[in-house]
């Protein structure tokens, strides 16, 4: 009995110490930068087709069904979409600035939630990403590092709960264990045809017949790919091969960014690598782009 | 996170999503990693909207609206038109919808009402490799209609 009574307890401080041991608040702050910035790209990558995904008169649909929290339940001139999405910007920059922290990060989950739901049939991937980390950075604790909030409401903790990090960590690798599980069985994943086919496509920057003949190619940059979706959960997971995970995330989204136009999935991905960033890399960063000193507080120790 | 990716396609069917289906719909956490499990199909997309009148008459209207003006290519927007070319029954509201707005504004500018409305995905779609290598040319042109066809009355 007391044997099951000792291992329940290890459990459960492990369990309780992997989610809720304390964390640099600059690890908040970074993934609230960055998220801010990647609603901002949104904002400006929907702003020419507002009117036909938002408003009564475009292209979709506002069923009635609509839960009665989302704006754009309420929301159908083309002038009305207009001025929200001004509004939406404007709480990206606050959410950047840390000003109003908690309402702008409100603001922008509910407007990216609508929007995915009034336009569900021109949602993408990357809208899915940025829901989610939405979602979890409202429920975040309050980090009042590298913000604005920090001089109007005081500090806050400087060493937050680390469990919204630890939710954004398990939804990266849910997103690539799903895409490689889902990518492994294809015929041209395995044949190593997959890349020549994209890079021939209306998603390739350089969609040129020659793809056909570069087959070897093809097959390193298919598989290549497929191996690196694979690995680089583990490795961000793992102390030793953290930052090989970094870089293997920034090979194949650069890759991705560079060489296709969805380089905006590249973006959303960003807060999601955020969350796996150390207090000690953020020294490092500190330390190698002494600019960055002026901005920031030390580490809490 | 884990419920919304457990797929519908087993012998559970939906009975390991139930008990999370409202969670995830009142706050918003569908979640698809469906992201290029196979290779894409086309090399550029060119929608319209094709009119039919009583008498079988018919006119063609580029694809976007408000304004009946021409597809420019986005991605967001190319993937639109190919779920309303080709929609599951989650898209089909937002597809009827988007063809009984297109009747009106096909009446505003043109004085005339259509009978039905459809819309029609012109593309280039790729071709095999060894099409390709052989032709030199990574698309070869092609036609689909919608599987939605909607009156207009």
């Amino acid at each position: 009995m007391q044997l099951i009574r000792n291992a329940l307890t290890g459990a459960g401080k492990t369990v309780d110490n992997w989610f809720l041991e304390p964390i640099d608040a600059r690890v908040y702050a970074l993934v609230r930068i960055t998220y801010a910035v990647v609603v901002l790209a949104v904002v400006i990558e929907l702003w020419p087709v507002r009117a036909a995904l938002f408003s009564e008169d475009g292209m979709s649909f506002h069923r009635p069904d609509l839960l009665w929290y989302l704006p754009l339940k309420y929301v159908r001139s083309q002038a009305a979409v207009t001025a929200l999405m001004v509004g939406v910007g404007t709480a990206a920059v606050m959410m950047g600035l840390g000003l109003f922290t908690r309402f702008a990060a409100l603001a922008l989950y509910l407007w990216n939630f609508a929007y995915c739901a009034i336009g569900y049939p021109a949602e993408s991937g990357y809208d899915g990403v940025v829901r989610i980390v939405g979602f979890v950075l409202l429920l975040a604790p309050p980090a009042r590092v590298w913000a604005l909030d920090g001089r109007i409401f005081g500090k806050g903790h400087e060493s937050p709960p680390r469990y919204a990090l630890r939710c954004l960590q398990v939804q990266l690798g849910i997103i690539y264990v799903c895409t490689v599980w889902l990518k492994a069985p294809d015929s041209y994943w395995r044949s190593g045809e997959l890349m020549a086919y994209f890079m021939m496509s209306m998603y390739s920057r350089l969609p040129v017949a020659e793809w056909a003949f570069w087959g070897r190619t093809s097959v390193l940059m298919t598989w290549g790919s497929l191996l690196t979706e694979a690995m680089i959960p583990f490795a961000l997971f793992s102390t030793r091969f953290r930052r090989w995970g970094f870089l293997m995330g920034l090979a194949l989204h650069g890759g991705i960014a560079i060489s296709s136009t969805i380089g905006m999935f590249s973006l959303a991905m960003v807060p999601l690598y955020a969350a796996f960033v150390s207090s000690e890399d953020v020294d490092y960063l500190i330390s190698r782009y002494g600019w960055l000193k002026q901005l920031t507080p030390r580490a809490p120790k | 996170m884990v419920s919304a990716n457990l797929p519908f396609t087993t012998a559970f069917g939906s009975e390991l999503r139930r008990p999370f289906v409202h969670y995830i719909g009142y706050v918003g956490l569908w979640q698809n990693w469906v992201m290029f499990h196979t290779i894409p199909h086309f090399r550029a997309l060119r929608p319209m909207l094709v009119a039919r009148y009583p008498g079988g008459a018919q006119t063609e209207h580029g694809a976007m609206l408000p304004g009946l003006t021409r597809y420019k290519p986005r991605t967001r927007m190319g993937s639109l038109f190919f779920r309303y070319t080709w929609p599951t029954n989650d898209i089909l509201p937002y597809g009827r919808a988007y063809l009984q707005r297109a009747c009106g504004e096909v009446f505003k500018q043109t004085g005339k009402q259509p009978s039905t409305m459809t819309l029609r995905l012109d593309s280039l779609r790729l071709q095999s490799l060894a099409d390709a290598r052989r032709t030199l040319k990574p698309g070869k042109p092609a036609s689909d209609f919608s599987t939605m066809n909607v009156p207009c009355n």
